[in-house]
């Protein structure tokens, strides 16, 4: 089997599990201060509507 | 220094099972945390109270940061094609966290003048690089989305102020005593955090390989007509009439947005609420913070479906029509439809900034669009200046010569909408380089000018998707 390039499905690198737990992670480490943080715009935002 | 060997350029290249979406997350450790510039004015109080200094000279502190920003961005972008994004986005961390210890030796000192050079100058230094550090790393692992990849990041300096904001609170509440405001040891707490979320950034950032692209994706034949595969230098760029009418474009877009941005609360306040609801003017200005932030991403990732030049002609042709617009929910009363306009004019305020890291990658190609970006930021700093200035004084003008506070926001945003048709022309000006300015030379080869090389064909490598 051969992709759009003409490059073996065998020859790309098996997927990295590690590499999964360090990607999720990143997203964590980035993506919880921001939820935490967009949480106290939204909470201030809605005073505008009471 | 061998203590130091894994910032340099060499030991950031990524392996091959290396997940390209790891670098939006590297992007906003950097950006969410820079981002903190923004909620500044949250220490102005405090230091009011406790230092005895006046607001209108603590409010240089920020304009000094913003200043150093566009100075140290436009300085250091081609530094940083030459380091690679690790050792730049290092180098941001250290002077971002040292402002703050800087600064809070200078509240501790009761010395102005030690904070203004820490926060302002070096803090300022931090933000300049780290801004534009990630910028064009992302666009060589995301050559198919360039402008959702860096929109992603700069919504992260949209959104860093929405984390700072109730952080700070939180840490001088903390460390409040009987004789001081906490501020002090708020910055120095800052100092420590904000450099461990952006160490996480600097491990994490890699370069792709030369010749590296995503899997299954081929650069289209055909480019569009303002689209590039070749590169121009960051110094030849500017010899370009086009990095000039991009400069414009950004300039006016952003003095546009500016202006009302610190003027929102009052405007909402007087125009609707005679000065009764100041927590719905609040919820107001978090509600264009929010926008902002939220267009930086879907204005950025829409460009890369319509094109730039598409997306700015949108951004000045509606802008246009709605500060036109703005003055009629005054006189119609209609709360409603003032916040929606001015919730799309802030999203595309900010889609402004997050478009046209993309834009000058068409343009002038992937090799120097980092320090190109640095350049075109002085824009940025000008519209600083414009903005604010335009809209205070001309409101001050009519309330001197008898206008009605509630009335005294139309000519301001009449005078916006010409502003926009100003930039709706540059962008209208903008053409393809022509190829007298393209670097001709082997951007792979070790004495080519520095930066990494655009996606070539046939070499599809690693998981990335």
């Amino acid at each position: 089997m051969s992709n759009t390039h003409g490059v073996l499905d065998y020859q790309r690198p098996a997927p990295d599990p590690r590499e999964r737990v360090i990607l999720i992670f990143s997203w964590l480490w980035v993506g919880i201060p921001a939820v935490w943080g967009v949480y106290h715009v939204v909470v201030d935002a809605l005073k505008l509507f009471r | 220094m061998a203590l130091f060997s894994f910032l340099s350029r060499d030991r950031t290249i990524a392996t091959p099972t290396y997940n390209r979406w790891r670098i939006p997350t590297a992007a906003l450790a950097i950006h969410l945390a820079i981002g903190q510039a923004y909620a500044f004015s949250v220490f102005n109080l405090p230091l009011h109270n406790q230092e005895s200094w006046k607001l209108s000279t603590i409010g240089w502190v920020f304009s000094t940061a913003i200043v150093f920003l566009g100075v140290s961005a436009a300085l250091f972008g081609q530094w940083l094609e030459r380091v690679g994004p690790r050792k730049a986005m290092f180098t941001a961390a250290c002077c971002f966290s040292g402002g703050f210890l800087v600064g809070a030796l200078g509240i501790r000192l009761h010395s102005f003048a030690l904070l203004l050079l820490g926060y302002g100058v070096l803090g300022g230094f931090g933000l300049g690089i780290g801004y534009i550090s990630p910028v064009s790393t992302l666009i060589k692992w995301f050559p198919d989305r360039p402008g959702m990849a860096t929109g992603m990041a700069i919504m992260g300096f949209g959104g860093g102020a929405m984390i700072a904001s109730p952080l700070s609170v939180g840490l001088m509440n903390h460390f409040r005593t009987a004789t001081s405001q906490g501020v002090a040891l708020t910055f120095v707490a800052l100092a420590i955090l904000y450099f461990i979320f952006m160490m996480f950034g600097v491990f994490s950032v890699r370069l792709p390989r030369p010749g590296w692209k995503p899997v299954g994706w081929t650069p289209p034949a055909a480019s569009p007509r303002l689209v590039t595969t070749a590169n121009v230098t960051v110094n030849e760029a500017m010899r370009t009439p086009q990095f000039w009418l991009l400069w414009w474009v950004l300039c006016l877009n952003v003095t546009a947005g500016i202006g009302v941005l610190g003027q929102a609360s009052p405007m909402i306040q007087e125009m609707f609420f005679h000065g009764n609801r100041p927590a719905a003017a609040a919820g107001f200005v978090a509600l264009l913070s929010l926008a902002n932030m939220a267009g930086r991403f879907l204005w950025a990732s829409f460009s890369d479906y319509i094109g730039r030049k598409a997306t700015y002609t949108t951004f000045f042709i509606l802008g246009m029509i709605l500060y036109a617009f703005v003055p009629h929910t005054g006189r119609l009363q209609s709360v409603a439809l003032f916040v929606l306009a001015f919730v799309i004019i802030l999203s595309m305020y900010g889609g402004g900034f997050s478009t046209i890291p993309a834009y000058l990658k068409d343009l002038f190609g992937t090799m120097h669009v980092g320090a190109i970006h640095g350049r075109i930021l002085t824009a940025w700093s000008a519209a600083g200046i414009f903005g604010p200035v335009l809209v205070n004084y001309i409101r001050e003008y009519q309330i001197d010569h008898g206008v009605a506070k509630a009335n005294a926001y139309s000519v301001t945003m009449y005078l916006m909408a010409a502003l926009l048709f100003v930039g709706l022309i540059c962008n209208w000006l903008v053409r393809a380089v022509h190829a007298r300015h393209y670097f001709t030379g082997d951007v792979n080869a070790p004495g080519a000018p520095s930066g990494a090389a655009t996606p070539v064909l046939g070499t599809p490598e690693g998981q990335n998707v």
